[in-house]
């Protein structure tokens, strides 16, 4: 009976311990003493390759690696944008259609098998110097038609002289056959390997926004050629990879190649990425100038933010990612020092951030520091303007707007990280200050019953109440962590009012399919500013962009429409913001939208982390932060 | 036995169909329109057409009596050719017409270059043009000046057919007028598809099926194949339930062992009561409070796997939890056994209670116990969802909850047939194993 039960145990033994072998491969952690970044991240990286890049954490991730023409600059505001693989900014013709840009001579790409050995034998493996034509593959393939494309593709989509022809004949090639990138584009052409020239097919003003996207990050043929067209042979070589096999989109942290300040060392998707610093990078500085002071802001300098001016760049050797995606979580990891930057839990707000978002005294004296910054989004109720009730009656719609207490849902439902929001366009953007307030966008009661029963005498006329009364209106909310306390602060509101609302959880993809059936009366959305310009917001109220599908309001006015035909073409000037201001009246006159609020963000970090300062729209600044390692150690923070 | 086993096997063939037929209409049918989760609706409804194309969405759901109006290119693949609308018109997307896989063959006779309309069911010459337009009927405008809905086909010399959708009111009309086009010259051939029985399984069930069992999904988020998935994941779910199971299993059968020869004493009611309440506190309890713990006593194993032996953090939690209930369920087996004439036969006999407990007691127990264990092994891979989201281990678990309210099809079929598959195997190995160790059974 003894081997019976000696085998038992051996087995159980067994089988508790394997772990420990199975997963050593995996953890094993490579820290090599130098100065490592911690961070967590809460969602998962959809992708690596620039031309699918379409949320914020692959664009946080990808702006590491990938660089494009332009950028922003780090510290000025409002934000302006900056060279970044250009030499300068662009020529602009008179005609506003061509683009002229000349690129930096000398910026390699990182070093990568795709290349080839190098020659000199000083590394594993050769590279070469960024050329026009990798701009102009990267263009092709943000239009090619086999590559889910997301965001990019939206914005250049009929913009560039036969772009879209591309994408319309790289329907007839198959998924796995790059030929296609041969085929020339009328729009782009590369003048001499350090000239690209760009034609519009008509005049877009905000494209430098666009090429200040790092989603038009330069691809070299190589890597189709090498990664995307051959395999692993199993020896150490590479072998051809059929056609039918071939994948299109760069998928391994082996595959990108891109040449910013850091490369995508491991990449374990929904657990860890690890980015390792660049040692070749391109000369790059600190910005030597930065935001002045002024009434609410005391200046970068006093911040300590030009500390570091003039100094290259990146500072950081290492930056290890972690995905966590419970709040509590990453903020145990946080107060334990294994994190060096968090956002603060909502159970915790209150005795963290004092009223005056300032941090409480106990927090600073800990070592901890609070960076605060507006996001230039607006969060809001859109109206379906194609519904029989709320699309019919303005009155209602300002009745609505007038009676909902914003004030007190930023209060109550987010600790007071936001402010109202005052017209359609964020603040700080051209148009905003010169359009001012909205007539209602503010909270007042008694104005509000009036417009009611101004709605109720018109929705009668058109015989639309149900037993002379307003018919229960119903509105759709994405089932957040925060879905119910909104739902039930909604319910609050309508009910104050007098109205009867239904209030209706859904998934996201049911709920973009109920707006994008426009089956839905009224939902809750928001909108986050793709560039620093207010036609981001208006055109979300153009009556051609319902189809397109960014119009979910449905909102059509004429006025309107010819107004913003008439900017879309304009580059920034004083006329333009005039329009600017027209147009937003016009919406805030018609309410087909209940502003809401513009969100404010509080992170908190250590003391051994250098000053940050965030950016609303840009990415890859990582090279400008700064840790100090000995402090960190000093405080008995993880290595 | 032979013909037991073959007997059971065909049974599972049957099972495993039968879960797949579900999944299917859970998934597919219920989950609706799937593409508006992956594809930005910035992009309009051209992409989600290449989305529901590319991963075969557009078929219809259960069989194919599906037929499309082809044009086919007989001038052996050596001229491209593309398809457009007039501009004021949308006639070309109208007839969702999109394309086969393109073989340029330099050199070599290739099939020609098959473009393909949407399906229509029961599509035949005499079927009005309407139906393949979405069932918008193409009224010829009131004011004649308005450009009429061209469609025009353009092949890469320059040759450019324009068929008048006004004039044709069938399928078989614009057929006949894009055949009998004097500039066509016979290069471009429509015509309706041949329909073969073999297409009947042409339909989203019956890839659905064959993607499953050959496991060649692939994620709608990350084009990683399923298997790759399984291999990549599965083992730091496993990493954590394996161990867990054995090491709960041990522990419990001693504690069980300890409380059966201490029956009826202090040390019994205090287990049992220790027990019940360890089956109260809920899971979530302990996960929250083994982390809280963890965090300031060893932060780096609190969360994320800094080191393998961080894995124990999560499988200590899984041990305990599952403890109380594990101890009370052999507790009354072994008891049961205890009561059983031989036992009783045996210590009339002076057998002393351990003797008897190692020797015949765990022999008996062990059959019923073991085959509860292969039962449970299925639902190994899939691992613990909650302890793996707080832990931060990369698993099947998490993954599995995700992809659900991300609507990642593929993979929840293919873990869904993974189990499937483990789950029906293992059942018909317990019952060989009955029917193996206990001689009293029969299996027929």
């Amino acid at each position: 009976m003894k081997w019976f039960y000696g085998i038992a145990l051996l087995i159980v033994a067994v089988l508790t311990l394997f772990p420990l072998i199975l997963l050593s491969k995996d953890t094993a952690e490579r820290h090599s003493g130098a100065i490592v970044y911690h961070c967590t991240y809460p969602a998962d990286v959809k992708s690596i390759d620039p031309a699918t890049c379409g949320d914020d954490i692959s664009s946080i991730i990808q702006a590491n690696f990938f660089e494009g023409l332009y950028a922003y600059d780090y510290l000025k505001r409002p934000v302006e944008v900056t060279p970044q693989l250009a030499a300068g900014m662009p020529a602009v013709s008179d005609s506003g259609l061509t683009y002229t840009i000349r690129l930096k001579p000398g910026v390699l790409y990182h070093r990568n098998p795709c290349f080839g050995k190098d020659p000199t034998g000083a590394h594993p493996w050769g590279t070469r110097e960024v050329h026009a034509a990798d701009f102009i593959l990267a263009f092709k393939r943000i239009a090619d038609y086999h590559i889910n494309t997301g965001l990019a593709w939206a914005f250049i989509a009929g913009r560039i002289a036969g772009l879209d022809d591309f994408r319309e004949s790289s329907r007839l090639y198959r998924i796995g056959d790059f030929s296609r990138y041969d085929r020339p584009v009328a729009g782009l052409e590369a003048v001499d390997s350090l000239t690209v020239r760009i034609r519009l097919g008509k005049p877009f003003p905000q494209f430098i926004y666009i090429l200040a996207m790092q989603t038009c990050a330069p691809i070299p043929r190589e890597l189709i050629d090498y990664w995307l067209t051959t395999e692993n042979n199993g020896h150490g070589g590479r072998r051809p990879l059929p056609v039918h096999e071939r994948n299109p989109e760069i998928t391994e942290p082996g595959e990108a190649v891109g040449t910013g300040p850091y490369l995508l060392d491991l990449m374990k998707r929904k657990w860890k990425i690890r980015l390792v610093r660049n040692t070749e990078f391109r000369p790059d500085f600190y910005p030597s100038e930065g935001q002045p002071p002024s009434a609410d802001y005391p200046g970068d300098s006093a911040l300590g933010l030009l500390a570091d001016a003039g100094k290259r760049v990146p500072f950081i050797d290492e930056i290890d990612y972690r995905y966590v995606d419970e709040q509590y979580t990453s903020w145990m990891m946080f107060l334990s020092k294994q994190a060096d930057v968090a956002s603060i839990p909502r159970e915790t707000f209150q005795s963290v951030v004092r009223p005056d978002k300032q941090l409480t005294d106990e927090w600073a004296q800990r070592g901890i520091r609070l960076a605060r910054f507006t996001d230039p989004a607006i969060y809001w109720i859109v109206f379906n303007m194609e519904d029989s009730i709320v699309g019919r009656s303005r009155e209602l719609r300002q009745a609505i707007c007038l009676g909902y207490d914003v004030e007190s849902e930023i209060e109550v439902l987010l600790n007071g990280r936001g402010r109202r929001a005052t017209n359609t366009v964020p603040t700080g953007f051209k148009g905003h200050d010169e359009a001012g307030d909205g007539p209602y966008c503010r909270y007042d009661t008694v104005a509000a019953k009036g417009k009611i029963a101004e709605a109720k005498a018109r929705l009668n006329a058109l015989g639309l109440l149900v037993k002379g009364e307003i018919p229960e209106l119903k509105i759709d909310l994405s089932d957040g962590p925060d879905a119910i306390r909104e739902a039930e602060f909604a319910r609050q509101q309508f009910g104050r009012m007098g109205l009867r609302i239904k209030t209706i959880f859904n998934d996201w993809p049911t709920l973009q399919r109920k707006v994008n059936n426009k089956q839905s009366q009224m939902y809750m959305m928001g909108w986050v500013a793709d560039y620093p310009d207010a036609e981001d917001f208006l055109q979300l109220y153009y009556s051609g962009n319902i189809d397109k599908g960014t119009n979910n309001s449905n909102y059509r006015n004429g006025a309107f429409d010819s107004l913003y035909e008439r900017i879309r073409v304009m580059q920034d000037s004083p006329a333009r913001t005039t329009i600017y201001a027209t147009m937003i009246r016009m919406i805030s006159e018609d309410c087909p939208v209940m502003l809401k609020y513009e969100p404010e963000n509080f992170v908190l970090y250590h003391d051994w982390v250098g000053p940050m300062k965030q950016h609303p729209i840009g990415y890859g600044f990582f090279k400008y932060h700064r840790i100090d390692e000995a402090k960190r150690k000093a405080e008995g923070g993880g290595s | 036995m032979g013909r037991y086993v073959i007997r059971r096997l065909a049974q599972a063939v049957v099972t495993v169909f039968g879960v797949m037929l579900v999944t299917f209409v859970l998934f597919r049918v219920i989950a609706g329109d799937v593409s508006s989760a992956y594809v930005n609706m910035k992009l309009g409804a051209e992409a989600k057409l290449a989305f529901n194309e590319k991963h075969k969405l557009d078929r219809p759901e259960i069989l194919n009596f599906h037929r499309r109006l082809v044009l086919t290119d007989r001038s052996q693949g050596n001229f491209m050719f593309s398809v457009a609308d007039s501009g004021a018109s949308k006639a070309a997307r109208a007839l969702e017409l999109h394309l086969a896989p393109y073989q340029p063959a330099p050199g070599r006779s290739s099939q020609g270059l098959t473009m393909a309309g949407r399906l229509v069911f029961n599509l035949s010459p005499t079927t009005p043009l309407a139906k393949m337009t979405d069932r918008k009927p193409l009224t010829a405008p009131a004011n004649q000046s308005a450009l009429p809905p061209f469609l025009v086909i353009t092949l890469s010399d320059g040759t450019r057919l324009a068929i008048n959708l006004f004039a044709v009111t069938t399928c078989g009309d614009l057929a006949r007028a894009i055949n009998g086009d004097p500039a066509n010259r016979g290069r471009l051939v429509a015509s309706i598809s041949r329909w073969t029985p073999a297409k009947l399984f042409d339909s989203q069930f019956f890839w659905h099926l064959y993607e499953n069992i050959t496991f060649s999904g692939r994620s709608y988020a990350t084009e990683q194949s399923i298997l790759q998935t399984i291999a990549e994941r599965g083992k730091f779910s496993l990493s954590i339930t394996v161990p867990a199971m054995a090491l709960g299993l041990f522990l419990a059968m001693v504690f069980a062992c300890l409380v059966a020869y201490y029956r009826g004493g202090f040390i019994d009611k205090f287990t049992v009561f220790v027990t019940v309440l360890g089956m109260c506190i809920p899971y979530l309890a302990y996960m929250l409070l083994g982390q809280w713990i963890m965090f300031n006593i060893a932060p780096k194993f609190a969360a994320g796997l800094a080191s393998p032996a961080a894995i124990y953090v999560p499988v200590a939690i899984a041990v305990v939890a599952g403890l109380g209930g594990s101890v009370r369920f052999y507790r009354v087996v072994i008891l049961n056994e205890i009561n059983k004439d031989y036992v009783r036969t045996a210590r009339a006999k002076g057998v002393p209670l351990p003797a008897i407990l190692f020797k015949h007691v765990l022999k008996n127990c062990m059959l019923p116990i073991l085959t509860e264990v292969i039962s449970e092994i299925p639902f190994l891979i899939m691992g613990a969802l909650l302890l793996e989201k707080f832990f931060g281990v990369p698993g099947l678990g998490d993954l599995f909850l995700t992809s659900i309210t991300s609507r990642d099809v593929p993979i929840i079929t293919g873990l869904t047939y993974f189990t499937t598959i483990l789950y029906v195997v293992s059942l018909l190995l317990t019952d060989i194993l009955y029917a193996v160790f206990d001689p009293r059974i029969r299996l027929q």
